[in-house]
């Protein structure tokens, strides 16, 4: 994955392109979040084995 | 007064349904404008059921004549679910009960109201831009946690004999360790979430805050079940928890998450948590020290689910309705637009390999115990709390404590097991999936054996006798 966190420029067209049009607050905010997220995904990433599938919307009953 | 007790009374005609509704009117009256846990309250509509109970000749329900209140995500017939956002404060009332409603009322229960909350559920501190924060009884400066805020409040000044919330990442569980009572988080699927506003379908679940785990399980016998409208819930057989609490927990093994007693969480409170196992112990618990694989990863994994989750539920208000959210819920919503199309694909995957590793490491117990918070509330108004001399986060002090057993999808309680600082502290029991009976049995014994679960927040100043 290895993503970078957006500009506030990119977000917005992000944004915008999904039909949301928030201010540069907003923005910055939510970058704040991707800032932590992003990287804790890119680890996850590396944990996961290739071949693991997803599971579910709902785990299955046997997932004790 | 406890649901049992309350019930009971109520059955014998010691109590009308009518004087037990016009009880907790007069409590709310006098004690919620201090803490705000009611969005709104339904008086005359209570009164007139309680009215119809007393003339209907039926069969009584276990919750005969017994006040409840619900969490303002959970919709009740004729009155507007706000979930404490101006997105929502205009909107037409609910045209039917939720599934969880219909289950109460089918069992006798009355509707109160409808209790504060984190604005659409989607953080932990109560404090709604809309209808201002809840207050802790324990200390009315401090937040209840959240989101089900009000239903910590509500149970722990008794402005409800038994009140409803919702937990998605720990949303019952929080606001009942700060408040001082008790709440579960039943296995996901175990009860439905049609008529409720969703937070993230894959965590989402409805469940009890009460004044005991006796009071909980009885609520939870009420609205468990298959709901074949709702898919997320699961066609198992419902236990009557309210019958099995008394097998005691000899020879029950207690597997203590050992990582979650140490660093990130205030000495005392775990002190406090190991205390409270020792009372399991003295009960002929057996202890077994576990080290629980990708403990740390579990908080990525569900918000790797919860963030493209919340913002797919919220699109179209994100699109037409953005500057009504506060910044905070609007922030989280808007992060979800911009997470890596991979995400959600690569948090499923995740959920497999740990679910897989940790249905491994705990073959050999019969219930996790860890602290259900590392922390005291914070202020209301402040976003951080101090750990140990330092200055944190709250948002990120919780994660760890919460989001693993959201993750695995199992059932969760937390009870009362300690003062510090004359706040309250929880210990969080946790089992395996749909066996919530033996939860509740471990509670219940830790109740009998303590009694953390009857003190009272020195705010209650009136008394009224029913």
């Amino acid at each position: 994955m290895a993503e970078s966190v957006p500009s506030v420029e990119e977000m917005r067209a992000q944004a915008h392109r999904q039909g949301v049009f928030p201010t540069d607050d907003d923005l910055e905010r939510a970058r704040s979040f991707l800032a932590v997220l992003l990287p804790a995904l890119d680890e996850l990433e590396r944990l996961v084995p290739r071949a693991t599938v997803p599971a579910g919307m709902y785990l299955p009953l046997d997932a004790q | 007064m406890s649901v049992a007790a309350l019930a009971s009374r109520l059955r014998a005609g010691e109590l009308s349904p009518r004087e037990a509704v016009q009880h907790y009117l007069d409590r709310i009256a006098a004690l919620d404008p201090t803490v705000n846990a009611y969005t709104s309250v339904q008086a005359d509509a209570a009164l007139e059921e309680a009215r119809k109970l007393e003339g209907s000749s039926g069969a009584r329900g276990p919750l005969w004549g017994v006040p409840v209140a619900v969490k303002d995500v959970i919709d009740v017939a004729g009155v507007t679910t706000t979930a404490a956002s101006r997105v929502l404060a205009d909107a037409a009332p609910a045209a039917n009960d939720s599934f969880v409603v219909e289950r109460l009322r089918r069992a006798g229960a009355i509707v109160l109201g409808k209790l504060n909350t984190h604005e659409f559920a989607y953080g932990a501190m109560t404090t709604s831009e809309h209808f201002g924060p809840a207050r802790n009884p324990w200390a009315t400066d401090r937040i209840c946690g959240g989101s089900s805020g009000g239903s910590g409040a509500a149970a722990a000044l008794d402005l409800a004999a038994g009140t409803l919330g919702t937990d998605t990442a720990g949303s019952i569980r929080i606001p009942a360790c700060f408040c001082g009572v008790t709440g579960i988080r039943p296995t996901t699927g175990r009860v439905s979430n049609r008529g409720v506003v969703p937070v993230s379908w894959t965590f989402d679940t409805v469940g009890p805050i009460a004044r005991s785990v006796e009071d909980c399980a009885v609520l939870l016998e009420a609205i468990a079940g298959h709901d074949p409208e709702d898919p997320s819930t699961a066609d198992v057989p419902v236990s009557p928890y309210a019958s099995l609490l008394e097998g005691g927990v000899a020879g029950l093994r207690v597997g203590v998450v050992s990582a979650l007693f140490e660093g990130a969480i205030g000495a005392r409170v775990s002190e406090a948590v190991v205390s409270a196992l020792s009372v399991l112990e003295r009960a002929g618990a057996r202890l077994v020290e576990l080290e629980l694989p990708f403990l740390g990863e579990l908080g990525t994994v569900q918000q790797a689910l919860q963030f493209p989750e919340a913002t797919a539920a919220h699109l179209h208000w994100l699109r037409t309705r953005l500057a009504d959210y506060g910044p905070d819920v609007r922030a989280r919503l808007l992060t979800g637009l911009f997470l890596p199309p991979t995400t959600y694909v690569l948090g499923q995957r995740a959920r497999r390999l740990v679910s897989e590793r940790f249905r491994s490491a705990c073959e050999g117990v019969d219930v996790l115990v860890a602290p259900t918070m590392p922390v005291l509330p914070p202020r209301i108004g402040e976003d951080t709390v101090e750990l140990n001399g330092e200055i944190v986060p709250y948002r990120l002090t919780l994660i760890p404590y919460n989001s693993p057993w959201s993750c695995l999808g199992v059932p969760v309680i937390s009870v009362p097991c300690g003062l510090v600082d004359g706040m309250p502290v929880g210990m969080a029991i946790a089992g395996r999936r749909f066996d919530e009976a033996t939860v509740l049995r471990a509670g219940r014994t830790f109740q009998l054996e303590t009694d953390w679960h009857e003190l009272k927040p020195n705010l209650e100043t009136t008394e009224v006798d029913l």
